[in-house]
């Protein structure tokens, strides 16, 4: 496939073993796509304000709710900008407290995901979650 | 009771009787009525006899009859309206204010006694009474100084209580006499106007009862056309009610003298002799100063009683509060221990209420019975919530406690919620009172007679305690503000401990949740690596390679498990509750549907009680109750041959109670309790489970306002028990 129609799944995350568990699913699963991940909520808000994070040209971005520093829900807001309203933006959290979810919808989220406790259903949300916005959803 | 007395004399006759008027005049003396210029209106008809004059009085001054300087000095006080005794060789001289002109008492006078003897006597009186530690050292000191001064047979003294009964309290008296200590009388005995008088005129004699009284002549005063009011003579003769009374004792002369407190007639020194006595003026007059002595030995010594006894009772007090603030107990403080409520005032029985705890001493009385006495009560309390009386069933029926020979009650509200009160309980004085004296029938003749007394007296008091005194009605209400203190201290301890509770319950609830949460995610990493693991190199893996993976595997799975537990334990409370009608056969059939359970255990046969009636609840509750308790039932049953499992309902006569049985494993009954704690698991771990389910379960049936409880046997399987509070 053409690398320009690679898909770039981006995952803000601030712990590396989901990261790399993440990585596995997507390197596994979709190994037409690019993952490109941030381990430094911080570093990607400084990324948007310098407009270098749309450079990366994102198709689907997963978003932690909580990370120390920038949580996931201030990125939401940051991202809430006109070139990236039509990305899909999934927030995966372990939180499945209302507020937070109401929090997230209202901030532009796209899809609310819980974050699944076993490495067998992670894979399961990971490519279904995946399948549906990249492959179905049209953004 | 009105059977004692042939002529129909009564109380109230005796009170109407118009003692004042009486216009007789007892023999030791004479009385003249004069005008204001000392002209003779009236005499007393032994008054020739007794002068040893032979003019006619009627038609003469006094000054025919007195000394210049006698007439002199009576017209001095009478200028001055000051009247004192004057003493002229072998009589005295009592001039005093009558409606109808002035009267003039003359009597004899042959004291022996000079100044300096009495003077003396007085103060050798004072010192002994000084001296003494009692009202009732006082008393009996009082009567034997008197007796040795005036020489009667007989000396009391003679106490009036609340209602004006009275009782003999201190005696002196001849050897051979009956003592009379202790006996009581009717209130009518010495009635309100003869009280009256004894208040006005300090010390009265009668000196020969045998002797009749003269009548004045003539009889009607002839300048008002009225009868003289002789009440302020010294000389008037008695009520024949009292002549009779005192004669039926055999008593020919009497001395009385009343004992004033704080200007309330208190009591009287009686004194009684058996033949002819008379005192005169000087004697009177030093005996009055004796009474007047005595007034202030029982104010002195009646408040240092009071001061002792209050020091008596905060000593049981003390011991009391202890009891109470020492477990927190109110109820079990006052009655539960050696010293108890009851030690606290004289009295018989004691109740507290306070809470939903009522506990009693001394009444054998059911419990609605005692409810019943604190409600009749409670009716009758002032705004300071106290309500006492000495004689309750004036202004309340209760039956119960009438039937028990109570009477008298002390209740203080000791909270502002209902029934919620100590009372302190009292029986008849009945029970109490003692014939004192020796009531000889043959000795003492007639129908008005102190043992007629004494029956009238026990009819008076019947249905009477003995009245509460000043110094236990302080002892109590200082009593009252200690369990009032502890019921303060108490319960702001209390709320204090449930708010501490309640945010250590929401601590607890927000700790776990994070804690879960932030264990997720290296649990994640350990389960998501061995997966990786297992997927990629399984084939570089030997068998325990293999089986360490697994092992990773699982032990993650089920650390996820437990955290899932612990999350709808702690979150169950952040659950909206909504109550609605639940059909148990539906839900139970619901939950083994969902859960595969007959699949899982093909063996356990299930049984539901046919037409279970719904349950009130939430839904989502109620499917996590149930099925927590079936998948325990289920679970702990299998291992069996014929596995059983049953839900059924019955009704206790208050509530519905469900029931989940089984015929399993069972647990040892001394764990019954246990149970139902977080993680407490009384199986090993053949059967799984993350010992949460019992916990949730009862906390949903907590939520719902009721109960929860296991019955089981070992190996012979267990049986859940539940119900929830009846809202509709």
């Amino acid at each position: 496939m053409d690398s320009i129609q690679r898909k770039n799944i981006v995952y803000i995350e601030d712990r590396l073993e989901d990261i790399q568990l993440f990585k596995r699913i997507i390197k596994k699963e979709f190994s037409d796509s690019n993952f490109i991940s941030f381990d430094d909520s911080e570093k990607v808000r400084h990324l948007i304000e310098n407009n270098e994070f749309e450079k990366i040209r994102p198709d689907l971005i997963f978003i932690d709710l909580k990370m120390p520093k920038v949580s996931g829900l201030e990125l939401l807001g940051d991202l809430n900008k006109q070139e990236f309203r039509r990305i899909p933006k999934i927030m995966f959290s372990s939180s499945t407290i209302n507020s937070d979810i109401e929090h997230a919808y209202n901030l532009g989220a796209n899809s609310y995901v819980e974050k699944p406790k076993s490495f067998q259903s992670l894979k399961y949300t990971v490519v279904n979650a995946v399948k549906y916005w990249v492959e179905i959803n049209l953004s | 009771m009105l059977k004692s007395y042939p002529k129909k004399i009564e109380i109230s006759t005796c009170e109407d009787e118009p003692i004042r008027f009486i216009h007789r005049t007892q023999s030791h003396g004479v009385l003249l009525v004069i005008d204001n210029d000392f002209n003779i209106l009236q005499y007393s008809k032994n008054a020739t006899d007794f002068l040893n004059v032979q003019i006619d009085l009627l038609n003469s001054n006094l000054s025919t009859l007195l000394q210049e300087e006698v007439i002199y000095k009576l017209k001095i006080q009478l200028i001055n309206n000051d009247f004192k005794t004057v003493v002229d060789g072998e009589f005295s001289y009592k001039l005093s204010l009558s409606n109808e002109g002035l009267l003039l008492d003359i009597e004899k006078y042959d004291s022996k006694l000079n100044l300096l003897e009495e003077q003396q006597l007085i103060i050798s009186a004072l010192n002994k009474m000084s001296s003494c530690n009692s009202v009732q050292e006082v008393l009996n000191t009082a009567v034997n100084e008197i007796k040795h001064f005036l020489n009667y047979d007989r000396v009391m003294v003679y106490k009036f209580d609340a209602d004006w009964n009275g009782e003999v309290i201190a005696e002196a008296a001849n050897n051979d006499l009956h003592s009379w200590l202790g006996l009581h009388y009717p209130a009518g005995d010495i009635p309100k106007n003869a009280r009256d008088l004894f208040k006005e005129q300090g010390v009265r004699i009668i000196s020969n009862l045998k002797e009749p009284d003269y009548p004045l002549f003539p009889m009607v005063n002839p300048q008002s056309g009225f009868l003289t009011n002789l009440s302020n003579s010294i000389l008037r003769g008695s009520s024949d009610i009292h002549k009779e009374y005192l004669g039926n004792m055999g008593v020919c002369a009497t001395l009385s003298c009343a004992i004033v407190i704080e200007d309330k007639l208190w009591g009287l020194i009686a004194c009684h002799h058996y033949s002819p006595k008379f005192i005169d003026f000087q004697k009177r007059q030093t005996c009055f100063l004796l009474s007047d002595i005595i007034s202030n030995q029982i104010t002195i010594k009646t408040s240092n009683d009071f001061i002792s006894r209050l020091n008596q009772n905060s000593h049981v007090r003390s011991k009391l509060v202890h009891y109470m603030s020492e477990k927190w107990d109110l109820v079990h403080g006052l009655t539960n221990n050696e010293v108890t409520a009851l030690d606290l005032v004289k009295s018989d029985a004691f109740i507290i209420k306070y809470d939903t705890q009522l506990s009693s001493i001394g009444l054998s009385l059911e419990v609605t019975d005692i409810k019943n006495i604190i409600k009749k009560f409670e009716v009758l309390c002032d705004e300071n919530g106290f309500y006492s009386s000495n004689s309750f069933s004036k202004e309340t029926s209760i039956p119960s406690l009438e039937k028990l020979q109570f009477a008298g009650v002390v209740l203080y509200k000791i909270s502002k919620k209902k029934g919620d009160c100590i009372v302190w309980l009292r029986k008849e004085q009945i029970a109490e009172i003692n014939w004192g004296g020796n009531p000889d029938k043959k000795q003492i003749q007639g129908n008005l007679t102190p043992r007629k007394s004494f029956e009238k007296f026990t009819e008076q008091v019947r249905e009477h305690s003995i009245p509460w005194q000043t110094h236990e009605i302080a002892a109590i209400k200082a009593f009252v503000e200690d369990v009032k203190n502890i019921i303060v201290t108490k319960f702001s301890e209390v709320s204090k401990l449930n708010r501490q509770l309640l945010s250590l319950n929401q601590e607890l609830e927000s700790f776990s949740y994070s804690v879960s949460h932030d264990l997720r995610g290296p649990l994640r990493g350990i389960d998501g690596f061995a997966q990786i693991l297992m997927e990629d190199y399984m084939d570089q893996l030997d068998e325990d390679g293999k089986q360490s993976l697994q092992i990773i595997i699982n032990s993650a799975a089920r650390m996820n498990d437990l955290m899932d537990s612990i999350l709808s334990y702690s979150g169950l409370s952040k659950l909206r509750k909504i109550d609605d009608d639940i059909d148990v056969e539906k839900l139970c059939n619901d939950i083994l549907k969902d859960s595969n359970m007959k699949r899982r255990y093909p063996k356990t046969q299930f049984n539901i009680q046919k037409g279970i009636p719904s349950i009130y609840g939430d839904r989502a509750m109620l499917y996590q109750l149930f099925f927590n308790l079936l998948s325990n039932a289920f679970k702990y049953s299998s291992k069996k041959e014929a596995p059983q499992v049953t839900v059924s309902q019955y009704n206790d006569g208050e509530k519905d109670v469900y029931v989940v049985t089984d015929n399993g494993v069972g647990f040892d009954p001394k764990y019954g309790k246990k149970i139902f704690g977080v993680f407490t698991r009384l199986v090993k771990e053949e059967y799984e489970g993350t010992g949460v389910g019992l916990a949730i379960a009862q906390r949903v049936v907590f939520r719902h306002g009721g109960d929860i409880w296991a019955e089981s046997e070992l190996n012979k399987g267990t049986t859940i028990k539940f119900y929830f509070k009846s809202i509709r």
